[in-house]
């Protein structure tokens, strides 16, 4: 794995033991700049381990991770470019929003006349203008997350690590906040996004590690990993049509699936495929009634890698995220 | 490191313990002045034509001595032992509860710096120790003067010792340091107010019962030991010192008894005591500054 100036996080190697457990187990990957990164894994398998190792909060028993470059070790000047919410946030409770974030920027090195200009628009970012000066120990957990996204914020650093942003927020905060990371995004903010929310992670991240008991099982863009589960979905008039479709498949050596439950055949090709068997159906008089591109989930795809359970890919409009369901 | 105090400032300045703890004080130091003061003019007794003996209305005006300038300077920085039990809890509370709230992870988010974090704790928590140790020099200056517009009766004082008083002042400023950096290190160890609490309790009882072993009196050189704990090293100092800055004469001695036996009849000298809790609370401070670099946060 090489190293250049756009890359932004890099691990190589990475590994921590608690007591006898390994709850990451030497990781590699890298994440570049301007990635939305998705880091994806069930609890406990290593997520929030690993960006405490990033941050440089726990020392690695081995194996190693650099920022910008910068090896990460307690006082690396790199991190001073990083916003990062890690798991609950957590804040002194007898200051106010305001207080806390005055402090954050304090510690951080901020002037105190820029902290000033920067707590107002920051607190604002996540609606919580009106509770600026109230105690944290009054706020409801959704608050306190949203006060976390904020003080990540504060001073737009270079990358931004976020540790399940959206638990503990209503439907409303869920979607506000994916609007927020999608308008960093935009902004060209490197985002590390860890989450075990999969439609959060399928619709922000243009990459996606899976995390599987402290290993990563999968890497890679989130269109490919989707993209190897591509189908075509062929429904015909009759049974007899799609026998017959079936028995042509073979001679071709096309790699299909007959449903049970429906004249139809799931055949394993991507979509730039579909013209080609479509003329291949056509030459030999099988017209179906309708052929359409079935793309997995993520979650589909993550939970077969977890080994969870299998799940089959599901019918779906190629832009929108698709629900899982099981065929038999 | 001054964003790191600017930060300090904010916690401490709306932290109520520590407003508590420095507003209260030098209130009960004034309370403790005016109630020793009033207690030094009275000699109770059931007979009301009782008359003390002459030796000891003198022993009760040497007494009233201390609290008249520049004697009250003294008695007033004596009453820092208080204040020292609440520099510990101070440590104790403001790191331990970082870890119990998990804002550690906060501080350190904003900078990774963590030899900056706590040396910047260790500079915020001196400065309560200035601000209490200067304000109860402040008040031993200015009581007098109130407590005569006041209508109390003082009798004139005799000078103090300036060096021993500077001498008097760095041993307090000394313990002080080393007790904070004591509690800064049991909080770092524990990871937690209270349990940190609980163990510099332990600790000094522990202290306390191996430095009265009697395995220590059986040889001379043995017995110079406890001597060098850190408590009993930290309480002798004060005590050699105060004593070395005060030039009254003992209480005991105005009134003809013999002076108390000490408790330990070996005492270190006031150097060789400053240069004994010295390197305690160097030890501390620096098993403090290894244990937060490398300690993991996983709070």
């Amino acid at each position: 794995m090489t190293s250049d100036a756009d890359t932004v996080i890099q691990t190589t190697g990475l590994t921590k033991r608690f007591g006898g457990v390994d709850a990451v187990n030497g990781i590699d990957f890298q994440v570049r700049r301007g990635d939305v990164y998705g880091f994806l894994g069930p609890n406990g398998s290593g997520k929030t381990t690993t960006i405490r190792l990033l941050l440089g909060l726990i020392s690695p028993t081995r194996g190693g991770c650099s920022i910008f470059g910068e090896p990460v070790l307690p006082g690396a000047a790199a991190l001073r470019c990083v916003g990062a919410l890690v798991e609950r946030p957590a804040f002194y409770p007898y200051l106010s929003a305001v207080d806390n974030l005055l402090l954050y920027a304090a510690a951080r090195g901020i002037d105190r006349d820029r902290a000033t200009r920067l707590v107002g628009p920051a607190l604002e970012r996540v609606g919580l203008t009106e509770a600026a000066r109230r105690k944290l120990a009054g706020y409801s957990t959704g608050m306190r997350q949203r006060l976390g996204i904020g003080t990540a914020l504060l001073d737009g650093p270079e990358l931004i690590v976020l540790d399940e942003p959206t638990n503990g927020l209503d439907p409303g905060g869920v979607v506000e906040v994916r609007q927020l990371i999608a308008s960093l995004a935009r902004e060209g903010a490197t985002i590390f996004l860890s989450s075990h929310v999969l439609t959060e992670v399928e619709q922000l991240c243009d990459r996606v590690a899976i995390l599987v008991r402290g290993r990563i099982v999968s890497e890679g863009s989130t269109r490919d990993m989707l993209g190897e589960g591509e189908r075509l979905f062929l429904r015909f008039e009759t049974g007899d049509e799609a026998g017959r479709a079936a028995t042509l498949l073979n001679q071709r050596d096309i790699a299909f699936e007959r449903l049970d439950d429906a004249p139809a055949l799931l055949v394993s090709a991507p979509a730039s495929e579909g013209a080609r068997v479509n003329r291949l159906l056509g030459e030999a008089g099988l017209y179906p009634g309708e052929l359409s591109v079935r793309r997995p989930s993520l979650e589909s795809v993550f939970l077969e890698l977890t080994g969870d359970r299998a799940v089959e890919p599901t019918a779906s409009a190629p832009d929108a995220p698709a629900a899982p369901a099981t065929v038999t | 490191m001054s964003g790191f105090l600017r930060a300090d400032w904010i916690r401490f300045r709306h932290r109520r313990d520590v407003l508590v703890i420095a507003l209260a004080l030098p209130v009960l130091a004034v309370v403790g002045y005016a109630s020793g003061l009033t207690s030094s003019g009275n000699q109770f007794s059931f007979d009301p034509d009782f008359s003390p003996p002459p030796e000891i209305l003198a022993a009760m005006a040497a007494e009233r001595q201390r609290f008249a300038f520049p004697q009250s300077v003294l008695t007033l920085l004596g009453s820092t032992g208080i204040g020292l039990l609440a520099l510990v809890y101070l440590a104790v509370a403001t790191v331990g509860d970082e870890f119990g709230w998990s804002t550690i992870r906060l501080s350190l988010l904003a900078s990774s710096d963590r030899r900056r974090f706590l040396a910047s704790r260790f500079v915020a928590l001196g400065v309560v120790t200035a601000w209490i140790v200067g304000s109860l020099f402040v008040l031993g200056v200015v009581l007098p003067f109130a407590a005569k517009a006041l209508g109390a009766d003082l009798p004139t004082a005799p000078a103090i010792d300036a060096l021993g008083t500077v001498g008097y002042v760095a041993s307090i400023l000394l313990v002080a340091a080393s007790a904070l950096s004591f509690g800064i290190l049991v909080a770092l160890l524990t990871r937690s107010g209270p349990a940190a609490l609980v163990v510099a309790v332990i600790y000094t009882l522990v202290e306390a019962a191996f430095g009265s072993l009697p395995i220590w009196q059986r040889d001379d050189l043995l017995a110079w030991l406890p001597t060098l704990l850190f408590t009993r090293a930290s309480a002798a100092l004060l005590d050699q010192a105060t004593r070395a800055a005060a030039a009254v004469r003992p209480f005991e001695e105005l009134i003809g008894s013999p002076p108390p036996e000490q408790p330990l009849s070996h005492v270190l000298s006031i150097q060789a005591g400053m240069l004994v809790v010295l390197a305690w609370g160097a030890l501390f401070l620096t098993a403090a500054f290894l244990r937060m670099r490398r300690m993991d946060i996983p709070e």
